[in-house]
């Protein structure tokens, strides 16, 4: 892979590295400078990249190790669950009432899914990942991972009907 | 009233009781977990009054999205470049001691080459050596002799 095909295929895949590395480290100049250390990594492996089957879930998964050791090194005992939604109150001026409370009740609904459950529909629904990036990641398979959306969704969508019928 | 195929969803089943106005089979697949993320953003920006679940996900996306910085891209590439242009640096750092050991180790065998004692005129100083002790002292048995390299020593007595 050379300078310009790393260019075109690797280094767009920032936009997708950046979220995940601001779930695990919470910090956006630390998530930055990940990105920056992780695109380097890539670099470095870019021959083996190429061939990859799957390169962008290889690219996501050296990213979510690397933020992962990052969290150790750091803070050893204490493995945080990156896959929570904040459900402190944001800037909502301009937001309809109605949206806001629609809003928090579905986040408070995903963060009380299962954990696999949780991680899959946050990386599906917020980051926009697809199902062979999730499988990267979660080391789960696409059927199973198919599934646990599906539940996800109709369970959210179940407690939906019963809160606003 | 919208109701999930029963054949297309995983097992065990439970039939959506949200968005169940229409018999929609892309809310079918999307509640399977069939859609791409193409569609996904297509039924998220189209989600109607009624569908309230599929615009609950469509707003916690929105609120929820990490967006990257606009000059990531930039400032990864540049990180990228400055490590390219050091792991030159060190290469030919790596080519420069390597290259000067070769020329140091290369002089030294050609100084000592051409300074050091042929085989032959080492073998001719040794048995110069012996027939010198021989002159002096006639009676040296073999077991006084000790023989090192490119060294012989006598032991003589009284």
């Amino acid at each position: 892979m050379d300078v310009k095909e790393f260019k075109a295929r690797v280094i767009p895949l920032t936009v997708k590295i950046y979220p995940l590395a601001m779930r695990y480290l919470e910090d956006a100049s630390l998530a930055e400078d990940a990105v920056q250390e992780i695109m380097i990594k890539l670099w470095s492996v870019r021959k083996q990249l190429a061939k990859h089957p799957n390169m962008n879930g290889f690219a996501l998964l050296t990213a979510k190790n690397y933020c992962v050791d990052l969290v150790r090194k750091n803070k050893p005992t204490l493995v945080r669950d990156a896959y929570l939604l904040s459900t402190l109150a944001s800037d909502s001026t301009g937001i309809p009432l109605e949206e806001e409370e629609l809003t928090n009740y579905v986040t408070r609904l995903i963060n009380g899914l299962p954990p696999q459950q949780r991680e899959v529909m946050i990386l599906k629904t917020v980051d926009g990942l697809s199902y062979t990036e999730i499988e990267a990641l979660t080391n789960l398979k696409v059927s199973h991972i198919r599934v646990l959306v599906s539940r996800a969704r109709q369970r959210i969508a179940e407690a939906l009907q019963k809160t606003y019928s | 009233m919208y109701l999930g195929r029963d054949n297309v969803l995983p097992r065990p089943y439970k039939k959506p009781i949200v968005d169940m106005e229409k018999n929609n089979p892309r809310l079918d697949r999307f509640f399977a977990g069939e859609t791409s993320l193409e569609e996904e953003q297509k039924i998220y920006r189209e989600a109607l009054d009624e569908q309230t679940a599929i615009k609950g996900l469509a707003f916690v996306a929105k609120k929820h999205k990490i967006v990257a910085p606009e000059e990531l891209e930039k400032t990864a590439w540049e990180a990228i470049d400055q490590h390219r242009k050091k792991h030159k640096k060190a290469v030919w750092r790596h080519w420069a001691i390597a290259a000067s050991i070769a020329l140091l180790v290369s002089l030294g065998i050609g100084y000592l080459t051409q300074h050091g004692q042929s085989e032959a005129e080492k073998k001719r100083l040794l048995q110069e050596a012996l027939y010198i002790t021989n002159t002096e002292q006639q009676t040296i048995h073999k077991e006084d002799i000790l023989y090192e390299d490119e060294l012989i020593i006598v032991y003589l007595s009284e």
